[in-house]
C-alpha cells in the first residue's frame, strides 16, 4: 500500500466516525473540528485496526491532536516509515 | 509538596464567571415540583428528571412517611446483613414484576450499580462492546474491568454487527447500551441489539434509567417498548427519575441475580436504601400502574408544544423520540448563555457541556414533565424564544 492510500483510508474513517460532513485534512483537529472525545478516538483506533489488519497501541493515541498525527502513527505501524 | 498537585485539581470556572452565570449546583429553596423556587424566585422545572410529575405527589409522601414511622430512618446495614426487610424485598419483587423479569435487586444508586456490575461479569480477557454515547456510569464500570473495549457508533446496528464480528476469539462478550440517551432523547433499537447479541453469544446489558416509567404502552420501560419478552440479558435503571425516588435496580434471571446478591461488591458492601424511600417507591410504582396513560399523554403533549415552539423560533432541537427536548447550542458559551436567559425568564433547564457531550456539541435539555400546565408551557415556549433571540448564533 502507498503512503497516500494510508492517508485517504485514515481520512475516510475519520469522516465516517465523526459524521463531520466535510473533507478531513491533515490539520483537522480531532477535538475542535471533528468533535471527537476519548471514546470517539478509541472507535477510530478500532476501525483502523480493522481496516489495516494491524494491532495499535492505545497509549500512542493518547497524545494525538490532528488527523495528520493519526496518519503518522499508521505510516509507522503499517508501512514502517515515518511521515515525510 | 502537594501544592502543585492541588493546583492541578482545580475546575476552570472562567466562562461561568465571565457570563455571571453558573447553572451547576443551583440550590432550590425547597423541593422540585409545581412550586419550585430558586433564591426565592419561582421557577418552572424543566430541568429535573421528574418526568411524570410524581416527586411531590401527596400519596407518595404519605407512603414514605408511613414507612419511616413503621421502620425507622435506616436499617443501618447492607442488603446481605440487616439492610433487607419486608419493604426492601417487596420493592425488589414489585420492580421485577413491573419490568417483566424474574428477579430484581435494589442498589443505593444506578450509578453505583453500573460502576460495579461489569467487574462481577467479565474479566481482563473479555470484551465489552458499548454505544459510543453511553452514560458515564457504564463507561466507568467497563473501564474498571481493564478489558478490551469496542465502542460502536451511536444506535448504529450495522456498525454494531461489524464490531461484533471482531469479538470472535474472546472468552466472553458483553454488549452495553442505554435505552434513552439522556442528552439527545434518542432510543436504543433494543430488539435488534438483543438479536445481534444473541447471535454472537454475547450478553446484552441495557440501562433504562430514562425509560422506566416513560417508555412502553404502560410505562414499564424499554423492554415493553421493544416488545421483548423473555429478555435474557441484564437490565439496570435509576429509581430517581420518572419513579421519583432514589436508588438503582438491576434485574434479570433469578440465577444471575442470586449470584450478584452474593458476589457483587456494589450491592453487598453498601448500606441499603432507607425505608422512606422504599415505601415511597412502592407507592410510586402503584401510581404508575394506574395513571400512566394520562401522565404520559400530558408529557407527550408538552413535548410537542416545545418542539413546535422551537421550530417556529428557528432553533435546532436534537430530535429523539423520547420526551426530552434538547436545544442544540454547540459551543460552551452559547450553551451557558441560552440557559442563562431561560432562567432569567423563569425556566430552569439543564445545560450539557463536554465531557457530558462530545466537544462543540453542547445542548440545553428541557424535560417538559407531566405536572406542567398549559399556562406553564406557554411561559416555557416564550422563554425559549427569548433565549433564541439573545443567542442568535444557535439559530438555523
Ligand atoms: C443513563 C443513566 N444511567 C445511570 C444514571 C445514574 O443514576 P442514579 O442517579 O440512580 O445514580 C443516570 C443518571 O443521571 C443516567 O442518566
Amino acid at each position: 500500500m502507498e503512503a497516500s492510500n494510508v492517508e485517504s483510508i485514515v481520512f475516510g474513517i475519520l469522516e465516517t466516525v465523526s459524521r463531520c460532513g466535510f473533507q478531513v485534512r491533515g490539520d483537522s483537529d480531532l477535538r475542535n473540528d471533528l468533535d471527537l472525545d476519548s471514546l470517539g478516538t478509541l472507535l477510530i483506533l478500532n476501525e483502523l485496526e480493522d481496516a489495516f489488519r494491524i494491532s495499535l497501541r492505545e497509549e500512542d493515541f493518547h497524545q494525538v491532536a490532528s488527523a495528520g498525527d493519526i496518519v503518522e502513527i499508521l505510516r509507522k505501524a503499517y508501512l514502517g516509515v515515518p511521515a515525510e | 509538596m502537594t501544592a502543585a498537585w492541588m493546583q492541578e485539581l482545580r475546575i476552570d470556572l472562567g466562562l461561568a464567571e465571565e457570563l455571571c452565570f453558573n447553572p451547576y449546583h443551583a440550590r432550590l429553596d425547597r423541593g422540585i415540583g409545581r412550586n419550585a423556587s430558586l433564591s426565592t424566585a419561582s421557577v418552572l422545572d424543566l430541568a429535573s428528571n421528574n418526568y411524570l410529575g410524581l416527586a411531590d405527589d401527596p400519596r407518595i409522601l404519605e407512603a414514605a412517611g408511613n414507612a419511616l414511622r413503621e421502620n425507622g430512618m435506616s436499617l443501618c446495614g447492607t442488603p446481605i446483613a440487616t439492610g433487607g426487610n419486608l419493604l426492601f424485598d417487596g420493592l425488589c419483587r414489585s420492580l421485577a414484576e413491573f419490568v417483566g423479569l424474574e428477579r430484581a435487586l435494589v442498589y443505593p444508586s444506578c450509578y453505583q450499580a453500573n460502576t460495579g456490575l461489569f467487574s462481577s461479569l467479565v474479566g481482563k480477557q473479555d470484551v465489552v462492546v458499548v454505544d459510543q454515547f453511553a452514560h458515564s456510569s457504564l463507561l466507568q464500570g467497563i473501564a474498571a474491568v481493564g478489558c478490551k473495549v469496542l465502542p460502536f457508533l451511536h444506535n448504529d446496528m450495522g456498525h454494531l454487527q461489524r464490531v461484533l464480528d471482531r469479538t470472535r476469539g474472546y472468552r466472553r462478550v458483553l454488549v452495553a447500551s442505554e435505552s434513552v440517551f439522556s442528552t439527545r432523547g434518542t432510543i436504543c433499537p433494543l430488539e435488534e441489539m438483543n438479536r445481534l447479541a444473541l447471535r454472537y453469544g454475547a450478553l446484552p446489558v441495557i440501562d433504562d434509567s430514562h425509560g422506566i416509567g416513560v417508555l412502553g404502552r404502560s410505562g414499564r420501560g424499554i423492554l415493553e417498548h421493544a416488545g421483548l419478552e423473555g429478555f435474557t440479558g441484564i437490565y439496570t435503571a435509576s429509581l430517581g427519575k420518572a419513579l421519583a425516588g432514589q436508588g438503582g435496580v438491576v434485574a434479570g434471571s433469578a440465577s444471575l441475580m442470586e449470584y450478584l446478591s452474593y458476589a457483587n461488591a456494589s450491592y453487598i458492601y453498601s448500606t441499603a436504601l432507607v425505608p422512606p424511600v422504599l415505601g415511597g417507591l412502592s407507592e410510586s410504582l402503584r401510581i404508575v400502574e394506574e395513571e400512566f396513560q394520562v401522565r404520559r399523554d400530558r408529557l407527550i403533549a408538552n413535548r410537542e408544544l416545545l418542539i413546535r415552539a422551537a421550530e417556529a423560533s428557528g432553533i435546532v432541537v436534537v430530535a429523539g423520540e423520547a420526551p426530552i427536548v434538547s436545544v442544540r447550542t454547540g459551543s460552551d458559551r452559547a450553551t451557558l448563555a441560552f440557559a442563562k436567559v431561560l432562567l432569567a425568564e423563569g425556566v430552569f433547564s439543564t445545560p450539557f457541556l463536554p465531557p457530558s457531550v462530545p466537544p462543540n456539541q453542547g445542548v440545553v435539555r428541557l424535560i417538559p414533565n407531566a405536572a406542567l400546565t398549559d399556562e406553564d408551557m406557554r411561559t416555557a415556549c416564550r422563554a425559549m424564544e427569548r433565549a433564541a433571540d439573545a443567542t442568535s448564533e444557535i439559530r438555523r
